[in-house]
């Protein structure tokens, strides 16, 4: 049975303990749908990630697979593949920019090569 | 058609200070087909036409690289490429959109390849599959591929009623011709946006039997690359990781493989929309 919960909960993916009847899938289930959710956060740095289609859809599919009778239910280990694999997705996406950005060449900046022949640059008097 | 417009002159050649090395620079047209585009909407959803998924930009209808109107056969497909549109920041990365392009290449078809050429080329890489080229030295290395891949290989063969055969030789072990008109009957019954989804899935893994591992949901994207990385890793846990060349390039093709395997999961059923949507 689905445990009553307030609308206005901060973590959602409490709402899934639930939902997930079977205890071995439905734990590493819940796992990915948190991690999910926290990488659905830097789709859109300044609102919730509760606004997106994508939150909408994963919640939607993890609802609808929630009840079955079965221990090894088909359609839910498609699920968790197809979660994990966005999971994975959203991560190789934020990793390669993350590194990207890291280690993108740059012009060096005029105290950099000063440095480079051991001088420095000279202190500016402070503007009032 | 179009790049050849672009490739017709204003080159300007500049003779460098030391000695006459001459630099081409790119055309003025080029650059702005390869600079990254602002990012020129506020607002991303989805519209369904006809049975198909459409993407809106603010009021703008997402077009394919042809300038055809993108539309794809699923609801979830449709929001994932939305949620890619939907990240970026003030610039379009691109190359950071996976689904997006192989939705385009599904729908461009930009090679003009029939679906037997590339079925063709994608059987191809059989012949030269990672995991069927052993090394026996070091030996800690030839137990790592036995204990990690052996099983895959063994589960194909299960599966496909082949007889792939690892080696340590350099030259390619030879595959029965039944093997291959089977492998070729199953990748027909396939779409063909699955198969551009495969050819990806194939093309990053460096392996026809982890691609189909993958599709077969036996292995996730992350773990199929690993097993493709083996023996990179190995060598990698030896003398040392690079970050911005072995983290680079781990990150970009885990994205890439997932997208793949996302992908092909989501156009799997739907032969007779994708169908309809090239009559």
């Amino acid at each position: 049975m689905l445990k009553a919960t307030c609308s206005g909960s901060r973590y959602s993916w409490h709402k899934c303990q639930a939902m997930m009847a079977s205890p071995v899938a439905g734990r590493e289930a819940l796992l990915v749908l948190r991690s999910l959710i926290k990488e659905l956060r830097y789709v859109k740095p300044g609102s919730s990630p509760r606004n997106l289609m994508a939150y909408q859809h994963i919640m939607e599919q993890y609802r609808s697979n929630q009840v079955t009778s079965e221990k090894v239910c088909r359609a839910r280990e498609e699920l968790l593949h197809k979660a994990r694999s966005y999971l994975s997705l959203l991560q190789g996406i934020r990793e390669h920019e993350a590194l990207n950005q890291e280690y993108k060449g740059r012009e060096r900046t005029l105290e950099e090569s000063a440095n480079l022949v051991g001088l420095r640059l000279p202190k500016s008097p402070e503007k009032d | 058609m179009v790049f050849q417009k672009l490739l017709i002159p204003n080159f300007r050649t500049v003779l460098s200070r030391h000695g006459n090395q001459v630099q081409h620079q790119v055309p003025i047209q080029m650059k702005r087909f390869l600079k990254d585009p602002k990012k020129f909407y506020k607002n991303v959803s989805i519209s369904k036409a006809d049975g198909l998924f459409e993407i809106n930009l603010d009021k703008n209808k997402l077009k394919t690289p042809f300038g055809t109107l993108f539309r794809v056969p699923t609801e979830p497909l449709a929001v994932a490429v939305a949620t890619e549109w939907d990240s970026q920041k003030e610039m379009i990365k691109k190359h950071s959109m996976y689904l997006t392009s192989l939705c385009n290449t599904a729908i461009d078809n930009p090679t003009e390849r029939s679906k037997e050429t590339v079925i063709q080329s994608v059987l191809r890489f059989l012949e030269t599959d990672t995991l069927c080229f052993r090394l026996d030295e070091p030996p800690e290395l030839a137990e790592l591929q036995t204990n990690h891949w052996d099983p895959v290989i063994q589960w194909f063969n299960d599966r496909y009623s082949a007889d792939i055969k690892p080696t340590t030789g350099i030259i390619s072990p030879t595959i029965a011709e039944e093997t291959l008109e089977n492998l070729k009957g199953h990748l027909r019954s396939h779409n063909e946006w699955a198969l551009v989804g495969i050819e990806s899935a194939v093309h990053s893994l460096k392996s026809l039997i982890l691609a189909f591992a993958l599709i077969d949901r036996r292995v996730d994207p992350e773990t199929a690359l690993k097993l493709s990385w083996l023996e990179l890793e190995f060598q990698v846990a030896k003398w040392g990781r690079v970050e911005w060349s072995h983290d680079v390039e781990f990150a970009d093709l885990k994205a890439r493989v997932s997208a793949a395997g996302l992908f092909i999961h989501m156009v799997l059923e739907k032969t007779e929309t994708i169908q309809k949507m090239t009559s």
